[in-house]
């Protein structure tokens, strides 16, 4: 117990120092969908809030984009668990499909 | 049975004496209603009997606040819809129950830490609730003092504190706040203020962005976070909120209890033109308080008290006396006091003029 707290914690602290993006090469297809994961997703997907998949994280995403492209979007839209529909953001279909996208590349 | 912390007169300590399920059981339960800060829900100061359950409910509730008189926004989280939230006063050996309600229209998942409690991530571990969910959490408050209690979600805990999500919890001693020589202290009025570090992005032009919802203002609100430069400083939610029609109010020879939080960041109230009679600047009542004191100090991550009798009427200023925070950012309320005025303890002897040779 002490140790897994510990080790929440841990990740909890060094949330965001190293982001994953930098790693990333930027050649995301549509530029809005890394924006707007870098305004909005990225509070929960870098560190895996509340169970969030983490962006990198390809164990977590496998099964996701396995199911594919349709299946992701329709959780981005409506929601999931303690995912608000649309991220609780005012994106449009378009750029909410295009940060997916980011993710699902940066997660491969 | 139960608690013989109950005697009065004398400080007798919280019993080191852990009670069973069915024992809990049999205590008395009362139910608090909140109120909005900077008020404080009615309460005994010296407890009237054996330890009880307290109960309170708690609704989060995200919004975007304006906190200033620029019309500048912050996406604002909060508890029952205020900044701080309110404050919880129960006595020590007391039981708080709390109810913590995620409304349904809420973006976040959210949480709460007491400092006063023991164990799991001082009850953060245990109330993870999403929107449209709520959960009950029950601890031993058998700590006496002031003490934040703040949002604290696992990945994002800085960003939920410095949205507004932090209150008090005052824990009373059960015979009540005593002076160094176990003399009593009382106060009258009890007020809380707590105070934000406000992180509000701008746009390439320097004006304050305004996000259209909470989750769209994260990114820019963390990069100006780490510069830990705080755009706004604010007592209860916004600059100015303790002023005006908002300011708090006294008279003379009434004995108020000020409680200060800062969930996040160090500050160091001041009473201009008054002092703190006697200061909790850690907040915990079983230590002695100091006396006299011009300014005190609040750590970042814990919650202080002062009380102060007013001795003189007039318009007082209460503020963190960084003075730069104080009227550059926001960080400073008024106190109005009724009476008469005392000639011995101040007095004008010649009114401003030309100067004479
Ligand atoms: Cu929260």
């Amino acid at each position: 117990m002490l140790k897994s707290v510990h080790v929440a914690l841990t990740l909890a602290i060094s949330a965001g120092l190293a982001p994953f993006a930098a790693t990333v090469a930027a050649e995301t297809v549509n530029p809005a969908g890394e924006k707007l994961y870098k305004t909005a997703c990225i509070a929960c997907h870098s560190t895996g809030v509340a169970n969030a998949p983490k962006v990198g994280n390809k164990d977590a995403w496998a099964p996701l984009i396995a199911k594919g492209m349709d299946s992701m979007m329709a959780i981005a839209l409506k929601g999931k668990g303690a995912m608000p529909p649309r991220g609780a953001s005012s994106a449009d279909d378009a750029t909410l499909k295009a940060a997916v996208e980011y993710m699902v590349y940066a997660s491969r | 049975m139960v608690a013989p912390a109950m005697a009065k007169g004398k400080s007798a300590p919280v019993a080191e004496k852990f009670l069973s399920e069915p024992e809990i059981a049999k205590l008395k339960r009362v139910k608090v209603d909140l109120v909005a800060p900077p008020m404080v829900h009615k309460h005994e100061q010296v407890a009237s009997g054996a330890p009880r359950i307290v109960e309170f409910r708690m609704e989060i509730e995200e919004k975007k606040m304006v906190i200033d008189d620029k019309g500048t926004t912050l996406q604002a989280m909060t508890f029952n819809g205020s900044m701080p939230g309110p404050t919880l006063v129960v006595s020590a050996g007391d039981y708080v129950e709390l109810t913590l309600v995620n409304k349904a229209s809420n973006a976040m998942p959210h949480n709460v830490d007491f400092h006063a409690a023991t164990g799991a991530l001082g009850g953060a571990k245990l109330t993870n609730v999403n929107p449209g969910e709520q959960v009950t959490l029950r601890f031993k408050a058998d700590r006496p003092g002031t003490f934040v209690y703040h949002c604290a979600p696992e990945g994002m805990v800085p960003w939920h504190v410095v949205a507004g999500m932090s209150g008090t919890l005052m824990v009373l001693p059960r015979d009540g706040l005593k002076d160094p020589a176990g003399n009593p202290l009382r106060y009258d009025t009890v007020y809380t203020i707590g105070e934000f570090d406000l992180y509000i992005p701008k746009d390439e032009n320097g004006k304050y962005k305004d996000y259209k919802t909470l989750s769209e203002s994260y990114g820019d609100t963390v990069e100006v976070m780490r510069k830990l430069v705080p755009s706004h400083i604010v007592f209860n939610g916004k600059v100015g909120a303790l002023t005006g029609e908002g300011a708090l109010k006294a008279k003379v020879g009434e004995t108020i209890l000020l409680i200060h939080s800062q969930a996040n960041r160090d500050t160091r109230p001041h009473l201009i033109g008054g002092h703190g009679d006697w200061v909790w600047e850690t907040g915990k009542f079983a230590n002695p308080p100091e006396k006299d004191l011009e300014t005190w100090f609040i750590r970042g991550g814990s919650a202080g008290a002062a009380l102060y009798t007013f001795k003189q009427p007039g318009v007082y200023a209460y503020l963190n006396h960084n003075l730069i925070e104080a009227f550059e950012l926001g960080a400073a309320g008024h106190i109005v006091v009724e009476g008469k005025w005392n000639d011995d303890l101040m007095k004008q002897i010649k009114a401003p003029g030309p100067i004479v040779a």
